[in-house]
């Protein structure tokens, strides 16, 4: 078993979500297997803009392995009220481990 | 052998009491020596209105029996007006790793067999030499579960606090896994709009048999600074190779 800890963040953003982003990881020794698991988030309304009521967040990670043996992890991640239509300007951070066996 | 598997639970639109529970069985096929299941995801929202923040749950626990493991999960989503009387529902997906007993190859046909202490299957009958993994996956992975509490609190985030696990064995390698979030502005200060949430786990192995979790976590509006009392728990694992 071999694993990391990382993370991906998301700049400010408005007008869609939830958004997506991939990080790229080499494991030292070739993995077959390999998953990314949460350790934490961040997520945030810009505070300039005000906070907001709670509509719905969104966090996720998706991994797989590429032929170059590269573990790719997608997360998800996405913040808002039910006003408008993604309206607001949010941020944050998903953190994960990747395990790779 | 390890196996990964992952699930997903879909928790609908409810209100009136919480959190929601769901639980599904994994069966393995053989059994399992140890397991841990972490969250790769989760989606938690109020169902066609917004509301203030009051507390927030996901989570997800594994339970081990035989060749199956259950996983159970919860999410839920309040203010502190009423009694979980505003529509939430939302989703949760998880991994399973499940290290599972060695399966023996079937020995020859109607034949006995001697192991011996090397593992090497000696077939007696048949030229036949089927050596066993001298160690098997699931014999070096052990997962222990923790959780760090943070009492209600104002005037500064996010805070940090430290939880240290102990394995049976010597370990060469940790990974520390989300397994729970339950988080709250505290109910007698009321809830509030969001502006920042944050949780996070840092997991270090302190020496052969140690490990230490520090988990950071805040939660605030954007009037004042850090100025209204929130509370919380965060859920972890810990994998150790």
């Amino acid at each position: 078993m071999q694993a990391a800890e990382t993370g991906i963040d998301f700049q400010v953003t408005q007008g869609s979500g939830p958004v997506q982003l991939t990080s790229l990881l080499q494991f030292p020794v070739p993995v077959s297997t390999a998953v990314a698991v949460l350790t934490g988030f961040r997520a945030g309304f810009v505070s300039e803009n005000g906070d907001h009521h709670l509509g719905e967040l969104d966090v996720g990670l998706q991994t797989s392995i590429r032929d170059d043996g590269v573990v790719a992890t997608t997360a998800t991640f996405g913040l808002r009220d039910r006003s408008g239509d993604w309206d607001d300007l949010y941020y944050g951070r998903v953190d994960f481990t990747v395990i790779g066996f | 052998m390890l196996e990964i598997r992952t699930t997903s639970f879909d928790f609908a639109p409810t209100r009136g009491y919480g959190p929601q529970t769901a639980e599904e069985d994994i069966v393995f096929p053989s059994d399992v020596a140890t397991a841990v299941v972490g969250m790769t995801g989760y989606s938690v929202g109020f169902v066609g209105e917004d509301h203030h923040l009051g507390r927030m749950v996901v989570g997800v626990q594994a339970r081990v029996v035989g060749r199956t493991v259950g996983v159970a999960a919860r999410l839920g989503l309040r203010d502190w007006s009423g009694d979980w009387d505003d529509e939430y529902g939302g989703s949760i997906t998880a991994v399973v790793l499940a290290g599972l007993v060695f399966l023996e190859p079937p020995l020859p046909s109607g034949e006995g067999a001697i192991i011996d202490e090397q593992g090497a299957r000696s077939a007696t009958g048949a030229e036949m030499a089927v050596h066993l993994p001298p160690h098997p996956d699931w014999d070096r992975m052990e997962v222990v579960h923790g959780s760090v509490g943070f009492a209600p609190f104002s005037g500064s985030g996010p805070r940090s606090a430290a939880s240290d696990v102990a394995f049976a064995q010597p370990v060469n390698l940790v990974a520390g896994l989300l397994t729970g979030v339950d988080v709250q502005f505290s109910a007698s200060d009321g809830d509030h709009h969001l502006s920042y949430l944050e949780v996070r786990l840092n997991t270090a192995r302190l020496d052969a048999q140690r490990a230490r979790v520090t988990a950071s976590f805040g939660l605030r509006d954007a009037s004042g600074w850090w100025d209204d009392r929130y509370e919380g728990t965060v859920s972890f694992s810990v994998v150790g190779e």
